[in-house]
């Protein structure tokens, strides 16, 4: 169901959960519109994982934060993104479309890619000929020899 | 980027990190092959791993501050994402090199090709 006004119709106050959130939105006597239904079902998705749901951030537009823990105390952030159709974007008024949440420990997410780098390394000059690895833009810059030795300095050192 | 964690970890705010010296490759890299090169960086990465996981950082660990010479005060998770950013940074100046091999190549592609203006 779209919703050209609920940007501005946030339930308000502290969320600290997927059912405070749906009362909140009901109490308020706001319109329960599918952009909000949406948020609520992701609440409730997290709760079910065994997360409580610490802080909800709500941007006027396009998405928000959710801050989580386990039981565990393990943190989470939770970015979502509301999405908008095209048309609605262009006049900025936004329809709801649908919504998309990437939960991940931030932690977690940046090991992802710090885990990685010796393999995109690896994949993209392990064995390639020696031009490719010398070369570099001109004096004072490095070449992707010398970028690998710089990574493995900062390893160690830095 | 573990050498400093533990410096904000163990000392906070009093603790000092070595300055970093950006030239220190030339020398040490010196006679090896990309392969060592390598297979050096994937060990110590894997160490560097097993160190953050063996930290048990917690959100209020990475608020935690340390003191950095130019910038001042800065967090725990400002240096972690820092360095998956300049991995990242990295990654892409090989990518970007290794593109302007073919400056004059791509003859008047070039102007279709930003990789090789940056």
């Amino acid at each position: 169901m779209p919703c050209r006004s609920c940007d501005i119709q946030e339930p308000s106050g502290e969320h600290n959960g997927a059912n405070q959130y749906y009362e909140n939105a009901r109490s308020n006597r706001e319109f329960l519109c599918a952009r909000n239904e949406a948020i609520v079902e992701l609440l409730r998705k997290v709760e079910h994982r065994g997360f409580t749901i610490e802080r909800l951030e709500l941007r006027m537009r396009g998405g928000g934060r959710l801050l989580a823990h386990n039981s565990e105390r393990k943190f989470s952030k939770i970015q979502f993104t509301l999405l908008l159709c095209r048309i609605c974007r262009e006049c900025s008024l936004g329809d709801f479309a649908g919504i998309i949440a990437v939960m991940e420990f931030q932690l977690d997410q940046a090991k992802e890619i710090l885990g990685r780098t010796p393999i995109t390394l690896n994949s993209l000059l392990r064995d390639v000929p020696e031009t490719w690895l010398h070369s570099n833009e001109g004096p004072e810059t490095w070449s992707p020899f010398d970028v690998v030795g710089h990574l493995i300095h900062a390893e160690e050192t830095d | 980027m573990i050498p400093r964690a533990r410096i904000i970890l163990e000392q906070g705010q009093h603790g000092t990190f070595e300055p970093f010296d950006r030239f220190a490759m030339f020398e040490k890299s010196r006679g090896k092959s990309l392969g060592e090169l390598l297979d050096k960086f994937k060990e110590l990465r894997g160490q560097s791993l097993q160190e953050l996981e063996a930290m048990n950082l917690t959100p209020e660990l990475l608020e935690k501050r340390g003191m950095h010479p130019e910038f001042g005060l800065v967090t725990l998770n400002q240096l972690l994402s820092t360095w998956v950013v300049h991995d990242l940074g990295h990654v892409g100046q090989i990518v970007r090199v290794m593109a302007k091999q073919y400056d004059e190549a791509v003859g008047p592609w070039k102007a279709y090709l930003p990789v090789l203006t940056r």
